[in-house]
């Protein structure tokens, strides 16, 4: 696979009040050129941590472990090892919005209340692209079209607090892009989102990346969203990736309990007399990470003795896909 | 999770594990002010401006056991005198006990003027607990010991003596109690204060609120010294030093609370519309419990924030009012009256010892920032929880 | 189950909204809620779905008097007559909210620590369960106190050990660990806060909660979990729900009944599988189709509206819906469609419900 973003070992520990916490243990995933990879799990299972550190956006108390890596290819060839750049460095300002972009889930966050977005959008031009003001104006323009928003010549000078909340996450895309990135975070950008709307904002960021041939890493809780976007899934849970492949086949042929359990818990209207069916158990608190693997607390079909001792490896299945549990190596297939 | 299992051999991972679920328990049942002093426990620098702080009131509730004589006490035989230095040494060997030297008067060759030196024949050791003037400590207990003193009935001036020959770290001890006092005072008035007129607007909202708004923004905008200065004057001459001392705090009092009570008021305004208040009056709180129960302990600690760092200004503008003569006058002893008297530039020359309680004027505004800083950090423990 | 509970009668709720022009100041009304008309069954989940600003969350609150309506009726049917909670003021609508929280299905034990006053009292009784478990717990108290605040602040029981028996018994219920208690909010996690809302909207065991977005900040197995709950609860006591939530498919789980909620009034209101499997609203259909399916050949093709959303400060004339409507009419612009029972129990409001029905494959 054609790479432009290649983590490996990624580990990321935090002091808090409740002592030393690691959202983060050897996370390694891969994002093709022009390719979207879903980062799903719940809350609190890492996935928004991870692609902070991609950005260099952890604050102060976050320790990266020394052999964690982060390989990005950058637009002329050349390869930026992220975690060796000096926070706020000039390589990595340049790497922000130039080189990946960044999207979330509350748009408000992404604009200043003081300037309007094509103030905001022709800075980021003109600093990324080397633009003139005029030729950057225009571009911009450009792109609000692009994005769905109507008569962007108006719409350019106003504020983003003027705007309805659709049209506020499309013109967040837009200065997202406008950068021209080669790969763009998205987190959780349709989470807020009426489900009209999130059906829009979907169809318009696939098409986007077809036409601009970005990568993209879309992280979100809904399974649902991932399977109309995504080329790749990797589930996290706890900080560690338990299952990644092709989204097709983990969302037909889940193989970690707990990707089992997410996509059992879906609610859907073809099943309306039936239960829900959440997964069993609470996600523990950062402090009380079980010992072995980190969903063994949860999982029906745990083997005592081999679970609870020693963290699963990585089982590979073909060439893409990968779940880390004993279920699937030989010797857990043997103890159970 | 509750109990440690008694006996068995243990692995040192197991240890850790149940000490840290232990800690864990402590966490997730710690109330709110508990995990303020946590916070506020890791800001050093606060708690070491707390402890400084700390010593000052003790020095202060207790001046009249520390200091070794009265604040208006004289000693005719050290005028002007300079600090006296406990030492161990001096040119006829050392002594395992500090002392000082005694006092000779002599006249100054130039001058002519009889002036106290040293006389390094005469050792005069320094003693803890001798007996001397008789005090009231605390208005409770009447005693002749003091914390140190000299042997012998020896008079022992540590920070020297001002023209009067009365004991500058007397006088700095008992001033101490005085601005503190005042400060703490003042502070507690304006903040009743603030407390009923902010608690009123911000509860209520609405007229009342945008008319008791209008008030506090005219008594904002009064300029503050010229009205100390004429509130100072209409004091009449013949007050007691203590009935100037309590028209002091008042006036300091009435004219600090605007900006404690505008807080009050956003804050308040702001909480009313929280959801756990809305689920209060839901489940069908009366006010009263409201503003009790669920209102006012979410910022009592951002009002400690605010009334810590209004002591400052507090004191500064006791020290101020008396430094230009305009509020507590001699007999009585604060730091701004014993700075008045360190005006001039002979006292500069001369008597540089007199300018000590400006240093205690400065450690304790210094030592109250650095407290709120510390606090406001800790205030709200439940910032970074979400 | 049939017997009705609540009945909402040409409910409207308007915000006096101020403009501050330089010299002078304007107000303008917002209509947030527009002649909304519907029942509630006592023990049923009515679900209640729209847009954002579209006044789900002004519907549920007016209905339990956290905003005042500005006109029309809420009739609450308890077991000793009806009371117009649109009605009543001050120290009546306190007490009212208290007697809402009275005790009365249960046992023995608790009848007899009733007051005189409190027996001849109906006891109606209602509560909310917040979006948001973070900002509705209040940080400073322990769980123990947040769950039995509606017992102390209502003045049911004074006794300590009942309220500590009572709250016992809601937590187990809603599966919260007794030892738990007396910890304080900021040792949990979003599920488990928000089933400490569900135990503290229970505890006073009412006959009607509003829950408010309750499960749309949550992952997707706490929202399964949290469904499960609320059904098993209303299964053991007999609750009445209205569901307020923007994610359908939940809806869909949860609800009897569904309402469809556009620009503060009323589209459709029908049985949860009426509603799903046959809607007769373009509006309600152009929602059904914008569910992403967890399935990548489910075939997903949501049908695009139009523009946005109208801004309810100035809503269009006739139906509301016509601006984006794909079937528009000259006669939506003009006339306001009735709200007519088009099947038993299907409401809607469109003139030309009897031309659509909007069929979905059946699971």
């Amino acid at each position: 696979m054609d790479a432009i973003l290649t983590v490996e070992n990624l580990t990321i520990s935090f002091r808090t009040d409740e002592g030393t916490i690691t959202p983060i243990q050897n996370v390694s995933f891969q994002v093709g050129r022009g390719k979207t990879l879903g980062l799903v799990g719940e809350s609190g299972s890492g996935k928004s941590v991870s692609t902070k550190a991609l950005m260099r956006l952890l604050p102060g108390t976050a320790m990266i472990a020394p052999d964690s890596r982060m390989a990005y290819r950058a637009k002329d060839g050349r390869t930026i090892e992220i975690e060796k750049l000096a926070r706020n460095g000039k390589a990595v300002r340049r790497l922000r919005g130039g080189e990946i972009g960044m999207i979330f889930q509350e748009p408000m966050a992404s604009f200043s209340p003081v300037y309007t977005i094509g103030n905001q959008m022709v800075e980021a031009i003109r600093l990324h692209r080397g633009l003139g003001r005029r030729q950057a104006r225009a571009e911009a323009i450009d792109m609000l079209a692009k994005v769905g928003i109507s008569s962007p010549e108006a719409r350019i000078d106003q504020y983003a607090h003027e705007m309805s909340g659709g049209m506020r996450q499309r013109a967040m895309i837009a200065l997202a892009l406008s950068a021209g990135p080669a790969l763009l975070i998205a987190d959780e950008p349709t989470t807020a989102l009426d489900v009209t709307i999130q059906a829009q904002v979907l169809e318009l960021m696939g098409g986007l990346q077809q036409d601009l041939g970005m990568a993209m890493i879309f992280i979100t809780h809904d399974l649902g969203v991932i399977a109309q976007i995504a080329d790749e899934v990797a589930v996290m849970y706890l900080g560690t990736i338990v299952e990644r492949g092709p989204t097709k086949e983990i969302i037909r042929d889940p193989k970690h309990p707990y990707t089992q359990g997410l996509l059992e818990a879906i609610p859907s209207l073809e099943s309306l007399d039936h239960r829900l069916k959440p997964v069993p158990g609470d996600i523990p608190s950062p402090g009380e990470r079980p010992s072995g693997c980190p969903f063994r607390s949860r999982c029906g079909q745990a083997i005592e003795g081999l679970c609870d001792k020693e963290v699963p490896l990585e089982t590979t299945f073909g060439a893409a896909r990968a779940v880390r549990c004993w279920l699937h190596e030989e010797r857990g297939r043997s103890a159970a | 999770m509750t109990a440690i299992k008694a006996g068995g051999p243990k692995s040192k991972e197991e240890r850790a594990a149940e000490k840290e679920r232990q800690r864990l328990l402590k966490y997730y049942s710690a109330s709110q002010w508990t995990l303020i002093w946590w916070r506020f426990r890791r800001h050093r620098a606060a708690m070491v401006a707390a402890a400084i702080l700390g010593v000052m009131a003790l020095l202060g509730i207790f001046a009249e056991f520390v200091a070794p004589y009265g604040p208006t006490t004289r000693d005719t035989n050290y005028l002007d005198g300079p600090p006296q230095i406990p030492m161990f040494c001096d040119d006829n060997g050392c002594s395992w006990s500090p002392f000082i030297h005694g006092v000779k008067t002599e006249r100054d060759p130039v001058t002519l003027r009889a002036i106290s030196v040293p006389d390094p024949e005469q050792r005069l050791y320094v003693t803890f607990l001798p007996q001397g003037e008789e005090v009231t400590v605390l208005g409770l207990f009447t005693t002749k010991t003091h914390l140190f003193g000299l042997e012998e009935g020896g008079k022992l001036h540590l920070w020297g003596t001002d023209s009067l020959g009365r004991d500058v770290f007397s006088r700095t001890i008992y001033a101490t109690r005085t601005s503190l006092s005042i400060g703490v005072l003042g502070v507690m008035i304006s903040f009743v204060l603030a407390l009923m007129i902010g608690g009123i607007a911000g509860y209520s909202g609405g007229l009342v609120d945008a008319g008791i708004q209008r008030i506090t923004e005219i008594i904002r905008v009064i300029p503050v010294i010229p009205l100390y200065m004429g509130l100072a004057a209409a004091m009449p001459k013949e007050w007691s030093t203590t009935q100037v001392y309590f028209a002091m705090t008042i006036i300091l009092g009435l004219f600090g609370w605007p900006t404690l009570a505008r807080r009050i008021r956003s804050q308040l305004l702001s909480i009313r519309n929280e959801d756990y208040v809305v689920a209060a009056r839901l489940a069908g709180a009366k006010p009263k419990r409201i503003i009790a129960q669920h209102m006012l302990p979410s910022f009592t600690s951002f009002i400690i924030v605010d009334l810590v760092i209004s002591f400052p200004y507090m004191i500064l503008s006791e020290t101020a009012l008396s430094f230009v003569g305009l509020g507590l006058r001699p007999p009585a002893v604060s730091w701004g009256v014993l700075l008045q008297q360190a005006q001039s530039v002979r006292v500069i020359e001369q008597t540089p010892w007199l300018f000590i309680p400006a240093a205690f004027v400065v450690i304790a505004v210094l030592a109250f920032t650095v407290i709120g800083d510390g606090l406001r950090d800790a205030a709200d423990p439940y910032s970074e929880a979400r | 189950m049939s017997e009705t509970l609540i009945e909402v009668r040409n409910l409207e709720v308007r915000f006096p909204i101020k403009t501050k022009g330089l010299f002078r100041s304007k107000t303008v009304e917002l209509r947030a809620v527009h002649d909304v008309s519907f029942d509630i069954k006592r023990g049923e989940t009515v679900g209640l779905v729209g847009e954002s600003g579209s006044g789900k969350t002004t519907v549920g609150r007016a209905i339990l008097r956290a905003i005042d309506p500005t006109s029309g009726h809420v009739i609450f049917h308890g077991p000793g007559g009806d009371v117009d909670v649109a009605e009543l003021e001050g120290q009546e609508l306190r007490a009212f909210r208290q007697r809402m929280n009275m005790v009365f299905k249960s046992g023995p034990v608790e009848l007899s620590a009733l007051t005189g006053e409190a027996l001849r009292l109906f006891r109606p009784r209602m509560s909310l369960v917040f979006q948001d478990p973070y900002s509705s717990l209040n940080p400073r108290m322990t769980v123990r106190d947040i769950i039995a605040e509606p017992l102390v602040a209502g003045g049911i029981m004074k006794n300590r050990e009942e309220i500590d028996q009572r709250v016992r018994e809601i937590a187990a219920r809603c599966k919260l660990n007794l030892e738990h208690l007396r910890r304080f909010p900021h040792a949990f996690s979003g599920g488990q806060r928000q089933r400490i809302c569900i135990a503290r909207a229970l505890v006073s065991r009412p006959d009607f909660v509003v829950c408010d977005e309750s499960v749309s900040a949550l992952d997707v197995s706490i929202q399964a979990e949290i469904v499960n709950l609320l059904k098993d609860l209303q299964e053991e006591m007999g609750v009445a729900f209205l569901f307020i939530a923007h994610d359908l498919s939940v809806v869909a789980h949860i609800s009897h009944r569904v309402a469809v909620l556009y620009v503060g009034s009323f589209v459709e209101y029908a049985p949860t599988r009426s509603l799903f499997f046959h809607p007769r609203h373009p509006y309600t259909h152009a929602l059904l189709s914008a569910i992403p399916q967890a399935d990548p050949e489910a075939g997903f093709e949501p049908i695009r509206l139009q523009g946005e959303i109208p801004n309810p400060l100035a809503a269009p004339s006739g139906c509301r819906f016509h601006t984006r409507c794909p079937f528009a009419k000259p006669r939506c612009k003009e006339e306001k469609p009735d709200w007519r029972e088009i099947a038993p129990e299907h409401f809607v409001s469109c003139h030309f419900a009897d031309d659509f029905d909007f069929a979905r494959p059946q699971g």
